[in-house]
């Protein structure tokens, strides 16, 4: 396997020039943004009982930023290249598989990590919880960006994005959200991500010590981001990235 | 010489299709070959298994001496493609499209500006590549296909879609290319093209090559016996048989003082495709 820093750094440079002009995938970014500012507006300020508190809208547009922009963009731009033959202009040009997958994956990542801050401060939750933020949120979008690559390598095009990738967005999206409803999905919701990561964020603005309350959701969290690299290595090895 | 592709008893199946049938043919380093055939022939079937995008049914296909498929990361450093299925980045500039090519291949810059020089279009390179003509896309494609001045170029019908003016462009850069000691690998449905740029040619023809040889030695080895001739007096064009009675004829009318001109009646490679297949190109 060869791997050369110097082209996945072109890469994604030529990532921030397209990004700046593909309106599909920005207006996807800004959704995530334009929801925590309405959310806030609307409930933000009432932190009384009966009320969510800003940690919890917080969470409701994390869940839209995790499966829109970590899952959507990185499956939206593997889909658009094989669509318009890029990628395989690409392969011809020595760039390797995991070369042009690093470059996507970094600029998902980057523009994830930088809604999720603004978002944050968006909402007003107290500065002092950043750094845990960051890196919690950041653990969560890494095992989204491999399942959004899964959905990147299935996906013909653009288009099918939607179809492939709606099964991920019903569970990612809309199971955490409605884990309170019904005993069976919140059953179901302790075992995803997102949920978890949800869980986590609470115990951090009750400071609730290590690792109690810490250590089953961080351990699910990095069994996702496993389960994703396995999912990808196997629909990558069985579907290839340009075949 | 050295070969630089190797092509032996190559078939290749798609379902019920046979695309290519026992293909066996060979490219000499620094030559231009030219892969000549109708839609359908197996052309861009060809390119596709010697730029390791497809795996042959059977066969072995050597590029630069080395298996293509063990060697694919080798390969692809070493090559320019220019296909039907070849894609830019709509959204980009002609610039910005090069440069990610030049700076995954470690061009400097000024040969980004030199090429596109070349290809005209000097002008264009703030320009999105979505809104270039049909013509400029094709232009940039070349470009970007000769940036980093390959060993070997493989190009599926480059100039297409292009002017006459551009298409003798792209001619004149793809000799200096060639004289750099690029080989080139060229399919084209003009005949003039191939007949102008190649050193060889290749008939296919239904998966298999007809007839294979250098342009001017195929139109001897299929000229018939008529020679045109031209006279002085109202400029009358006459045809004489290649033999002892059209000698004497031709005699009498340089001794005359009668003739003008004579021409041999050599094919166009077109027909002499259409002898061989009874297809027209």
């Amino acid at each position: 396997m060869e791997f050369s820093i110097r082209r996945v750094n072109a890469l994604f440079k030529k990532e921030i020039k397209d990004l700046g002009k593909n309106m599909n995938i920005l207006l996807m970014c800004t959704l995530p943004i334009i929801f925590s500012i309405i959310y806030s507006k609307m409930l933000g300020g009432n932190t009384s009982i009966g009320h969510p508190e800003k940690i919890d809208i917080l969470i409701m547009c994390l869940g839209m930023n995790l499966v829109l922009v970590c899952s959507f963009v990185i499956a939206m731009l593997i889909a658009e290249e094989k669509e318009k033959n890029t990628l395989r202009t690409l392969m011809l040009s020595a760039v390797s598989p995991w070369e042009f997958l690093a470059g996507k994956a970094l600029i998902t990542l980057l523009v994830s990590v930088i809604i999720n801050v603004a978002m944050f401060f968006i909402v007003g939750v107290n500065i002092q919880y950043l750094g845990q933020y960051i890196l919690l949120t950041t653990l969560v979008i890494f095992s989204m960006i491999g399942i959004g690559a899964v959905i990147g390598i299935i996906a013909p095009n653009q288009m099918a994005t939607g179809v492939v990738g709606m099964p991920v967005l019903m569970i990612f999206y809309m199971m955490p959200l409605f884990a309170e409803m019904n005993k069976t999905i919140t059953k179901i919701s302790e075992f995803l991500p997102n949920y978890n990561l949800s869980l986590l964020l609470k115990n951090v603005v009750k400071g609730t010590p290590l690792p109690r309350g810490y250590t089953f959701s961080i351990s699910l969290i990095l069994l996702w981001i496993l389960i994703a690299a396995i999912a990808f290595a196997y629909t990558y090895n069985k579907k290839g990235l340009d075949r | 010489m050295d070969n630089i592709i190797c092509v032996k008893n190559v078939r290749k199946d798609f379902k019920e299709t046979k695309a290519l049938k026992n293909l066996t043919f060979n490219v000499e380093k620094g030559e231009i070959f030219g892969f000549l055939g109708p839609s359908g022939a197996g052309k861009t079937t060809t390119i596709k298994l010697l730029t390791s995008q497809l795996i042959p049914t059977s066969g072995e296909v050597k590029v630069f001496g080395k298996d293509v498929y063990s060697n694919k990361i080798d390969l692809v450093k070493n090559i320019g493609v220019l296909s039907d299925n070849s894609g830019m980045y709509d959204r980009l500039s002609v610039l910005d499209n090069l440069m990610l090519f030049a700076n995954i291949n470690c061009v400097p810059k000024k040969n980004i500006l030199e090429i596109l020089e070349i290809v005209g279009m000097s002008e264009s390179i703030k320009k999105e590549a979505k809104k270039l003509s049909k013509g400029m896309k094709q232009r940039l494609m070349i470009a970007r296909a000769v940036l980093h001045k390959p060993k070997l170029l493989f190009l599926d019908e480059p100039t297409a879609s292009l002017d006459p003016g551009t298409t003798l462009e792209i001619h004149k850069l793809l000799r200096k290319l060639n004289k750099e000691g690029t080989t080139i690998f060229l399919t084209t449905h003009n005949m003039q093209e191939a007949d102008k740029l190649c050193d060889r040619v290749a008939f296919l023809n239904d998966g298999e090559i007809v007839e294979i040889g250098n342009p001017k030695s195929l139109k001897l080895k299929y000229t018939n016996d008529d020679i045109k001739v031209i006279l002085r007096d109202e400029s009358k064009k006459i045809m004489v048989k290649n033999d002892t009675e059209g000698a004497c004829k031709i005699k009498a009318w340089m001794d005359s003082r009668q003739l003008l001109a004579i021409h041999s009646m050599e094919p166009s490679l077109e027909k002499i495709f259409l002898n061989l297949t009874g297809r027209e190109l």
